[in-house]
């Protein structure tokens, strides 16, 4: 077994808003370990972004972390202070964001951009900074990286954009990077390409991946593990191969039937998750999902379902899992 | 353009010829002085397809291909540059904004953001009834009503919700208030411009499953106007792809989709993410070149892993090969 890099226990965000209290991030638990992709997946308000940044602390009110531990390398980063976290935020996780454009500094170029994030967090001199940062630039695939160093944000496209964003990130060698929709703004050919440097990266620096996204198909070709959110709870977890061959939550498999296929037989009509979520305001008692649920009886109503394991390494919250290699019939076409 | 052309029928609703679109890029006063060029941005270049009666027609391809500007110069938002657009028999493409407002009410269009696209300050009951009212498609206030109460109930709504704003309701709900709309001037087409690709996969379902339902129920033909293919394989029946404003490889759906012939074609079908494969090969390199200076020979040159000495050199027509239109050297 791998080195465990990264355990989140019991994670709640909360923000304090004049109608109420928004439970973004409620009790969400996972590890990772060194090496490894994890995906988060699940659809607008599922608290997946919430989940990263707050793995970062940076939350900022009206939000808190009211409660959890983020062991990162053996230490709770959530007890760090400003000062430590702002020391280990790029140097030992860093982040990339949907948009590239603005995560990087229109007024600066490249160059100085990368420059400050190695005086930021590495001993190097200015000359080998500078070789460091054409050596990142070509590592990403930018062509004439000595060049280009001088250039603005507004200079590259989309895709080059994310390139240099990627190298930014990379640039002090991190354990950790938490990747947000990384791709969404992309075009699938630029996404593609994206895709596959970030894993080839990953695997060559030895850093460990969080990849958040809306995307089951994305997360299915490149993630080792997935961790599907609902209303602010992870309501299945599991080997990525295994959980979407098989499903146990009906959210899950609400998702993954939703998807209209490339390949093989065209459904007359796409399988549809009826409803639609909550408002965070106003959640229901039990499950969450029990309004749109096919499977929800009277307990799910009443009832927060626990997280339970199942078998092989999984886990699901949810008090009537589908029983593995059931097909999906629950749904209406 | 010469080449062929394919299908010439009067069972179309729909036939595009050559459609040509150019921009100008603004040209300032600076640039006058020191004498630069104008530039101009080629966004569709000798665009030609057909839509059947009840039929799903889709634009595929990346950013900036030239997609939307196609749809858009279609429903006249957009003065075509040349070439010919015969809705329904008639060619409206030099058609005053006046005459064309009798074929605007048989051609309705739904827009990508459901957000931007619904005026906030208007009741829902009143953006479904401004279309009918204006087009006169009703006799009065009264009957504008009835026939408002019966499209919310038909894309699901409640009868009070009407006097809702768009604020208070979802993306995806917004989005079925906009095809109400659509359909309050009983259109027999609709140009649906990335309908979904703003909604969650579980609203995209339901609202894609809705659009299918419309189509038989009030025989509507669409112009599907959308970047993700699975998407696009659910609702077409033909499909057309388009790289820097030039159609390259048209079809059937299922010939596309299985036997892509056009390099481009099957880099794209490669690169979408599914859940059933591991993804193979190598993405396609490079990124989409400029729309103002067009590569003398095929679009496509630049990224083509398949290029020949004849690609830079001379553009290929689009041809019948194997059951499909094709635009490549490769296949000439």
């Amino acid at each position: 077994m791998a080195e465990l890099l990264l355990e989140v226990r019991n994670l709640r965000t909360y923000f304090e808003l004049f109608r109420g209290t928004v439970k973004a991030v409620d009790g969400v638990s996972f590890t990772l370990e060194a090496g490894e992709i994890l995906g988060i997946v699940g659809e607008s308000g599922g608290g997946k972004s919430v989940t990263g940044f707050s793995l970062l602390g940076l939350i900022d009110p009206p939000g808190r972390i009211a409660d959890g531990e983020v062991i990162f390398r053996g230490e709770d980063l959530l007890k760090k202070s400003a000062e430590e976290m702002r020391r280990i935020r790029g140097k030992e996780i860093s982040m990339i964001f949907q948009d590239p454009m603005t995560s990087l500094n229109p007024l600066q170029t490249v160059g100085r951009q990368l420059d400050e994030m190695l005086a930021l967090h590495t001993s190097l001199s200015a000359s080998q900074r500078r070789n460091r940062a054409v050596e990142l630039l070509t590592e990403v695939g930018i062509p004439n990286p000595a060049d280009r160093l001088e250039n603005y944000p507004h200079q590259f496209s989309g895709g080059m954009r994310q390139r240099v964003v990627i190298a930014i990130a990379l640039a002090a060698n991190p354990g950790l990077i938490i990747a947000d929709e990384p791709t969404t703004a992309l075009d699938v050919t630029v996404q593609a390409q994206i895709l596959t440097l970030m894993e080839n990266l990953v695997k060559k620096f030895g850093s460990s991946l969080i990849l958040i996204t809306h995307d089951l198909a994305v997360v299915s070709e490149m993630t080792h593990r997935v961790a599907v959110m609902y209303c602010g709870r992870i309501v299945e977890e599991g080997p990525t191969k295994e959980l979407i061959r098989a499903p146990y939550h009906p959210y899950t498999m609400g998702l993954l039937e939703s998807i209209p296929r490339m390949a093989g037989t065209r459904l007359p009509r796409l399988p549809q998750i009826p409803g639609m979520v909550p408002s965070l305001f106003d959640l229901p008692r039990g499950c969450s999902f029990e309004p749109r649920c096919p499977r929800a009886t009277a307990r799910c109503r009443e009832e927060i379902p626990e997280m339970r394991r199942m078998t092989g390494n999984r886990r699901t919250a949810c008090h009537n899992p589908q029983t593995a290699g059931k097909e999906a019939a629950d749904y209406d076409r | 353009m010469i080449g062929n052309h394919p299908r010439e029928n009067t069972e179309n609703i729909l036939e595009v010829r050559d459609l040509v679109q150019t921009f100008s890029q603004p040209y300032g006063i600076l640039d006058r002085l020191t004498g630069k060029p104008r530039k101009t941005v080629h966004a569709v270049n000798g665009v030609s397809f057909s839509i059947r009666r009840k039929e799903v027609f889709s634009l595929v391809g990346e950013s900036g291909c030239g997609k939307s500007t196609t749809a858009r110069t279609i429903v006249r938002l957009l003065e075509p540059r040349s070439g010919s657009i015969v809705f329904d028999g008639e060619d409206i493409s030099a058609y005053s904004p006046t005459r064309m407002m009798h074929v605007r009410k048989k051609m309705q269009m739904i827009f990508q953001d459901p957000y931007a696209s619904l005026n906030p300050r208007q009741r829902i009951k009143d953006i479904i009834m401004e279309p009918m009212l204006f087009h006169k498609t009703v006799a009065g206030k009264e009957e504008a009503h009835a026939e408002m109460y019966r499209l919310l109930d038909i894309v699901g709504f409640r009868p009070e919700q009407a006097e809702r704003y768009p604020h208070q309701f979802s993306g995806g709900q917004r989005q079925r208030i906009g095809i109400a709309r659509a359909l309050s001037t009983n259109p027999s087409f609709i140009v649906a411009d990335e309908p979904v690709s703003a909604l969650d996969v579980s609203i995209q379902a339901q609202v894609l499953n809705l659009m299918m339902d419309l189509k038989d129920e009030f025989s509507l033909s669409y112009l599907f106007i959308a970047h993700d293919l699975s998407v696009v394989r659910h609702v077409t029946e033909r499909l057309g792809i388009m790289y820097l404003g030039f159609l390259v490889e048209q079809g059937d759906r299922d010939v596309i989709f299985d036997t892509p012939l056009h390099p481009y074609t099957r880099a794209l079908l490669a690169a979408a993410p599914t859940l059933d494969r591991e993804r193979t090969g190598d993405p396609l390199q490079g990124d989409v070149p400029s729309p103002i200076d067009l590569p003398p020979g095929c679009p496509f040159v630049s990224r083509c892993p398949r290029r020949m000495d004849v690609c830079s050199r001379e553009r290929p027509v689009l041809r019948k090969i194997e059951g499909r239109f094709a635009a490549c050297h490769l296949y000439q």
